[in-house]
């Protein structure tokens, strides 16, 4: 904090203990970074169950973890990586990044902030602790009733697991409101919605979404509660209940959910793609309307979970038609990303690999989505591998990917100083290869009839070499793990240091020292245009001229 | 999935190509700004959309195809159970875990549920569909071509979901219609065992299972014609002598979760009872 040795005096929380210091903060950017932090202690968690998977499923009628255990391990796994691993990422980068991206001294109710941060780890303790209390959930993510009724889950631990989504819904649904507030009334002066950055505009369509989904699923999760522990009847047909009811209901939370954990990603591609191909971002108000349009459409969607369920052909049509459509605004944004780095001079530093890795990645599972969503190929490979090699796709070679991204990028901004770029390229290779050898074979899986979810499969079906090569590609993901995490402890300590803007960048957060002082900016900044230190570096053609041209 | 390709691939190469070809070289100047292009988004924009369209025409066409019912198609309510498959045809047939069906014409199927959601899966003959619990789902498919053909439930459904497999076996008509006729048939050789259906009875195995003429137990497979069939326990076990008598023996070791409990018969009740089960044809 050296750099807060300028013209105001230091705060007064610097008297306090280190730690205390930091379990009291109300600083942005300290909880942006517990956010991260503990969304990777998660990381390493949810890691190491999804090791478990594929040890378990490496060779056919293998008995490593008894079905239960292996049910508990699949469901903890995709819980952790949704709600504790990837929602939590992104939230702590925007964090820590909002309020520097457009030049405000902190969010609009920082003690909220602080709040929404602690439900995080408390509802950590709630998933977690299910398993003392009698059996963590066993039931999968989407828990999917009424195999979450009493009868049938007669253990805690789908209770656990309600409590938990519920607390830390509690907690995106406040960084939401915080979110929203403070880019509507904390922007610097000049920054207009249309000076916005990319990033910036991607969490308020985000927060938007939040605040319709979050409610959503915890209004689910009430009404399952209710049937579990006071003998409700909403989702038991003994009792007059519907179970379609849960997945109509969960999907509507559901799929905006997806988008909640893609859109950030497309923000920050949106930042570190033009930064390192040294171009502005091609088509400004394209990428940003993209993002706005699957915003929208996103709430237009969710059946396409259940084209297996019953559901009339009309209605399947729509919602086939709904989820085509949002293949084409997501198609812009990867054909603005091409355009951005045509003709430009690129510096494949470690974010830029990271952000090329993400548009392959995210293309190969953004294009299985739509085969997904043309009805008939959905009667076929829903429910099977296809499909988690599809969301993967999404989720870890996309999202995952442009978290990297990010972190590679903004850590010297975080720490004041630079990540390895030699251990950064090894985790990049390593992470492209091993995700692939996991993860490709596992649409050839799918076709071939390998249902998820399976704790074990039969010999002879011509499944076991995809499972065994997907079990490598796993342990090659552990090792570029391992790399990554060695990289962040080394970097912490001895990494070179960065400077106020060590990419010759052009938006706010690198207009001031790194890392920031409690109060962001001695003085306001004023935003010019788009890029208001490329202006400042290129006074003979600032940005502000072609603010007209899209 | 072919324009999926295209796109693919042409995206994929275009990435490449732009990586080789703009990377930066030592004293390059900073490229020339663009700041977007009209024309280009909609171009874009247009393309896929209109590729979409055509899709979504085909789609529809594909989807009529598909949910259409023929008038002659042959009716058969479909079960799911933890961890098991009921089929019930016509005039009280009833079989498990094993659907045998005639070549040639179309099964228009009764998806139901006694307990959690399931999903009917053959990859290659029917596609799928969720079989949920208070709900009459109809699903339809024919099969051309004689043969055995594997499924699986592919909702997951609890403990065993990994073992709630099913074999589906498409025979000619006159084979199919034999096979049915045998269904509503008592085992021919009933009486012959008495030591066995006397530990059949003390052990209440009749009040899960049925064996026409024996027992009328709705909630576990029918035993009627379990000899004839090729897995036990939904496709844990192949069914020969020998996995009989180990499934006798204990089930719990051989599908843990599974509703069959652990009766702890001796060798020889063990070798007796899978006798007996297997003479069950």
């Amino acid at each position: 904090m050296a750099a807060a040795a300028g013209t105001l005096s230091p705060p007064l929380v610097q008297s306090r203990p280190r730690l205390l210091d930091w379990v009291m903060t109300v600083d942005h950017k300290r909880i942006g970074i517990m956010y991260i932090g503990t969304s990777t202690f998660f990381f390493i968690v949810g890691g190491i169950e999804s090791l478990l998977i594929r040890a378990q499923l490496a060779t056919p009628e293998n008995t490593l973890l008894s079905p239960e255990a292996y049910n508990q391990v699949f469901t903890l796994h995709g819980v952790t990586m949704i709600f504790f691993v990837v929602m939590p990422w992104l939230f702590g980068f925007a964090n820590f990044l909002l309020p520097l991206m457009i030049g405000a001294r902190d969010v609009a109710y920082p003690r909220l902030n602080a709040f929404s941060y602690w439900m995080l780890p408390a509802a950590g303790a709630f998933l977690y602790y299910s398993l003392l209390g009698g059996g963590a959930p066993a039931a999968g993510w989407y828990a999917y009733a009424p195999l979450t009724e009493h009868a049938f889950a007669p253990d805690n631990g789908v209770s656990y697991y309600a409590l938990a989504l519920i607390l830390s819904g509690i907690g995106t649904i406040a960084t939401s409101i915080n979110f929203l507030v403070t880019v509507i009334y904390h922007r610097a002066p000049g920054m207009t919605f249309n000076r916005l950055p990319v990033f910036v505009w991607m969490m308020v369509v985000t927060s938007i979404l939040s605040l319709v989904a979050l409610p959503t699923l915890t209004g689910d999760l009430v009404m399952l509660l209710v049937d579990r522990l006071f003998n409700g009847h909403f989702f038991d047909p003994g009792g007059g209940g519907v179970p379609i009811m849960w997945q109509h209901i969960f999907w509507v939370f559901g799929h905006p959910e997806v988008y909640i954990m893609a859109l950030p990603a497309f923000g920050f591609i949106s930042e570190i793609v033009p930064v390192f191909s040294r171009k502005p971002i091609f088509g400004y108000s394209f990428i940003v309307g993209s993002g706005v349009a699957i915003g929208f459409l996103s709430f237009g969607v969710w059946a396409h979970h259940m084209f297996t369920a019953g559901l009339s052909p009309l209605q399947d049509l729509v919602f086939s038609a709904s989820s085509m459509a949002i293949a084409i605004p997501t198609g812009v944004k990867i054909f603005t990303w091409l355009a951005t780095a045509w003709g430009g001079a690129i510096r494949f530093r470690t974010p830029m690999l990271f952000a090329f890795g993400f548009i392959a990645m995210f293309l190969i599972g953004g294009l299985s989505g739509v085969t997904l969503a043309v009805v008939p190929i959905d009667w076929q490979l829903n429910g099977s591998y296809y499909m988690v090699a599809h969301f993967h796709y999404v989720l870890f070679g996309g999202t995952a990917f442009a978290i990297f991204a990010a972190w590679y990028y903004w850590f010297p901004k975080m720490s004041g100083r630079m990540m390895d770029e030699r251990l950064g390229k090894a985790h990049f290779w390593t992470l492209l290869i091993g995700f692939n050898l996991t993860f490709f074979p596992m649409h050839l899986l799918g076709i071939q009839g390998m249902p998820r979810r399976v704790y074990t499969y039969p010999a002879g079906l011509g499944w076991d070499n995809a499972n065994l090569l997907a079990t490598l590609g796993a342990v090659i993901m552990g090792i570029s793990v391992l790399l990554f995490i060695a990289n962040v402890l080394r970097s912490m300590r001895s990494g070179r240091p960065a400077g106020d803007n060590p990419w010759d960048a052009w938006t706010l957060e690198w207009a001031t020292p790194s890392p920031p002082p409690p109060y962001n900016f001695a003085v306001i900044p004023t935003a010019t245009s788009r890029r208001p230190l490329w202006d400042v570096a290129h006074p003979e053609d600032p940005d502000w001229r072609h603010e007209h041209e899209l | 999935m072919a324009i999926a390709g295209v796109f693919l691939f042409g995206i994929l190469g275009a990435l490449v190509y732009i990586a080789l070809r703009f990377r930066s070289r030592d004293g390059m100047a900073e490229p020339r700004p663009i700041y977007g292009n009209l024309r280009l988004e909609a171009w874009w924009t247009a393309i896929p959309l209109a590729l979409l369209v055509v899709v979504f025409v085909v789609m529809v066409g594909a989807v009529r195809d598909e949910t259409s019912i023929a008038s002659n198609a042959l009716e058969i309510t479909l079960v799911g159970h933890q961890w098991w498959w009921e089929f019930r045809y016509p005039d009280n047939a009833i079989a498990a875990n094993e659907l045998h069906v005639p070549v040639g014409r179309q099964v228009r199927l009764n998806l139901l549920s006694a307990d959690v959601v399931h999903n009917f899966w053959v990859p290659e003959l029917a596609g799928k569909e969720q079989m949920i619990p208070g709900q009459n789902n109809v699903w339809t498919f024919t099969a051309e071509k004689a043969g055995t053909y594997d499924g699986a439930c592919s909702e997951f459904c609890g403990a065993q979901h990994g073992w709630m497999r099913l074999t589906v076996i498409a025979d000619a008509p006159a084979d199919f219609a034999r096979w049915l006729a045998a269904q509503k048939q008592a085992p021919v050789n009933i009486s012959s065992s008495t030591a066995p259906l006397q530990l059949y009875a003390t052990n209440a195995c009749g009040g899960c299972h049925t064996i026409q003429g024996v027992s009328d137990g709705k909630v576990a497979p029918d035993l009627t014609h379990v000899g004839s069939r090729t897995t036990i326990g939904a496709g844990v076990l192949t069914n020969t002598p020998e996995n009989m008598v180990r499934w006798m023996k204990d089930p719990q070791a051989i599908k843990p979760g599974s509703l069959m409990p652990n009766f702890h018969f001796s060798d020889e009740q063990a070798r007796q009872m899978a006798a007996f089960l297997e003479g069950l044809k």
